[in-house]
């Protein structure tokens, strides 16, 4: 599969060739679902049930991206920055060498702030991208350090290995072996990168670092459970509060934002907060709902993103109050607004409610104040998605929404195809760990 | 009977006057004045109301004039699908491409590969064998769910003597 990815990039490829290319990965990768064992592994390659449906998200999102930017294929440079990115994450995702895995996941910055930089609208998409690359570099580098004593006293890179030796460290490492993750997911006192690098980036761009990136930093922290035998302890506990207050603390700054983009970018750090929570507690129901909050919130926030890009070629601008009234306007990016605005708060039935459940029980269990706030932050999700749609649909139609042609061939498809992730919810043996 | 109803319904205010002794005429008269006498005039076709329509303006004229082809096959009349905005047959190519390269295969094909893989993760076999497990000890009169993960007695310890002052962990 990653041979596919990586070939189209020496054959003469055509937008169309890149796109069926994505489609292929994706239906491979739902093939190494079937697997004898509950991870295979060989000496480079280690595939379980979270790094395959990771897999499988990134080919998806690429995939999306390529078909709600049909304007951009005259640069060929683009499909190459997409496949190119596509191929690092599932790298990224199949590695069973922990340095390896690192490489790849600094690796896939590269590529992301290409696509910033190069195809980002305003002049701000310099800082965002420097915001992103310092962020996210400057938390890592100490990770590879800690990486590289630890391969070196257990003389093994292998996760697997790592895994069964058993030995232990000082618990202030904590924070250097999470921190880069948690700036990537991102938890909330290390977020300032996310509102700006999802504003200024591209459409294809937002949907990527929404949809995959930020998943990568979830998947980091799974990993680094495995490496390191890790289990809550009280530093733990801190990161943990830290994140889901956070959380609290981004869905109530989502109701403050005048910007869309920038809205959808801070409900990213409310889910990921979630995500963050359930992965460092570390028990059966705190990973699977972080992993079926990742594959939700992947489809739902890029749909999002997606919705936010169209509405800004109808209105030509992104400030809430200055696109109101698309209900009278444009119905058809109406009804995809309220459906997506309702799968983002958690409404049933949808995968985003089984994640939510599955981790309330999990923090419960932990401590009731941590659900209490789980609480308030389901609420505010609730709330603040409603003041979304809302906004953008109620009322009498801006000055600013001029009567235009309809939703495209493309964006009614790509709206569509955002669905379809969501309906794993009836494949819920995919989730078991 | 709905009109006589509707009359008796609506004495209210002339029961009121029935305290005092007032003759029968004062409940009678206004019973059937609610009676409505409703008439037309005749229907003379003769006679129409004709009514002038509005002259158009020369805006709604030209834009009348200008959209009045309908015809799909005329150039002017072709809206883009959006994958290729100058180009009719790329962007005709494009679109059932996708259309059928994501819908039906990715959709169609891979839910069908997803909704009838074999047994992923062994969940079906695992249902089997709890089934065939539980009837196996109903038959043999084996708790159905056993404390012990083996049968005690087939666990062979050291004695102290071989433990000696080994220290035990457990």
């Amino acid at each position: 599969m990653i041979s596919l990815i990586f070939g189209s990039l020496f054959l003469y490829f055509s937008w169309g060739t890149v796109g069926f290319c994505f489609i292929l990965s994706s239906l491979v990768s739902m093939s190494l679902l079937q697997q004898n064992f509950s991870s295979s592994m060989n000496m480079y390659f280690s595939l379980n049930y979270f790094s395959v449906l990771m897999i499988f998200l990134s080919c998806i999102l690429c995939l999306l991206a390529l078909v709600s930017t049909p304007y951009e294929k005259v640069a060929s440079s683009y499909s190459i920055c997409l496949l190119v990115l596509c191929g690092v994450l599932s790298l990224a995702f199949s590695m069973s060498n922990i340095i390896l895995f690192y490489i790849f996941f600094e690796a896939s910055l590269i590529p992301t702030l290409m696509l910033i930089i190069g195809w980002g609208y305003q002049p701000e998409r310099l800082q965002a991208g420097s915001y992103m690359m310092l962020y996210t570099v400057g938390a890592s580098l100490p990770l590879l350090v800690v990486l590289i004593w630890w391969c070196v006293e257990n003389g093994s890179m292998s996760i697997l290995m790592l895994k069964n030796m058993g030995f232990s460290f000082p618990i202030f490492l904590t924070v250097v072996i999470y921190g880069a993750f948690l700036v990537k997911l991102p938890m909330y006192s290390f977020h300032l990168w996310l509102p700006k690098a999802h504003v200024e980036a591209p459409l294809a761009g937002s949907m990527i670092l929404a949809g995959i990136l930020l998943k990568l930093g979830g998947y980091g922290i799974f990993v680094m459970n495995n490496s390191f035998c890790m289990s809550p302890n009280s530093v733990s506990l801190v990161i943990i509060s830290l994140s889901m207050w956070g959380g609290f603390l981004a869905t109530m700054m989502c109701l403050r934002q005048v910007d869309v983009k920038a809205l959808v970018a801070y409900s990213s750090v409310g889910h990921m907060s979630i995500v963050s929570s359930g992965l460092i507690l570390d028990q059966t129901w705190g990973v699977t709902s972080a992993l079926i909050t990742m594959l939700a919130h992947g489809a739902s926030s890029s749909a999002l993103f997606c919705l936010a890009y169209f509405s800004y070629t109808k209105s030509h601008t992104r400030n809430i109050p200055y696109m109101k009234g698309m209900l009278q306007m444009y119905p058809i990016l109406s009804f995809a607004w309220f459906v997506f605005c309702c799968i983002n708060m958690a409404a049933p039935p949808t995968l985003n409610l089984v994640g939510e459940l599955l981790v309330s029980s999990v923090l419960w269990n932990y401590s009731y104040l941590l659900a209490v706030v789980m609480g308030l932050m389901v609420f505010f999700s609730a709330s603040y998605n409603m003041y979304l749609y809302s906004s953008i649909n109620h009322g009498f139609h801006s000055n600013y929404l001029t009567g235009g042609t309809e939703l495209k061939s493309f964006e009614k498809l790509s709206l569509f195809l955002h669905l379809m992730p969501l309906l794993l919810l009836f494949k819920g043996t995919l989730f078991i760990l | 009977m709905a009109v006589v109803l509707r009359s008796l319904c609506r004495q209210g205010r002339h029961f009121r006057n029935l305290s005092g002794i007032q003759s029968p005429r004062i409940v009678v008269v206004p019973t059937l004045k609610q009676v409505a006498l409703i008439s037309t005039s005749k229907k003379d076709k003769g006679i129409g109301a004709t009514v002038e329509p509005m002259e158009k303006s020369d805006e709604l004229k030209r834009l009348t004039e200008r959209f009045e082809n309908t015809d799909k096959d005329n150039e002017e009349n072709w809206t883009s699908y959006g994958y290729e905005p100058g180009d009719r047959d790329s962007d005709w190519f494009y679109h059932h491409f996708f259309m059928f390269a994501t819908v039906t295969v990715g959709v169609c094909w891979g839910g069908f590969i997803l909704s009838y893989m074999p047994d992923m993760k062994f969940a079906d076999w695992c249902q089997r064998e709890a089934f065939l497990e539980l009837e196996r000890r109903e038959r043999q009169g084996l708790p159905l769910v056993d404390p012990n993960y083996t049968n005690p007695e087939s666990i062979a310890l050291p004695s102290d003597e071989d433990i000696g002052e080994q220290e035990i962990i457990i």
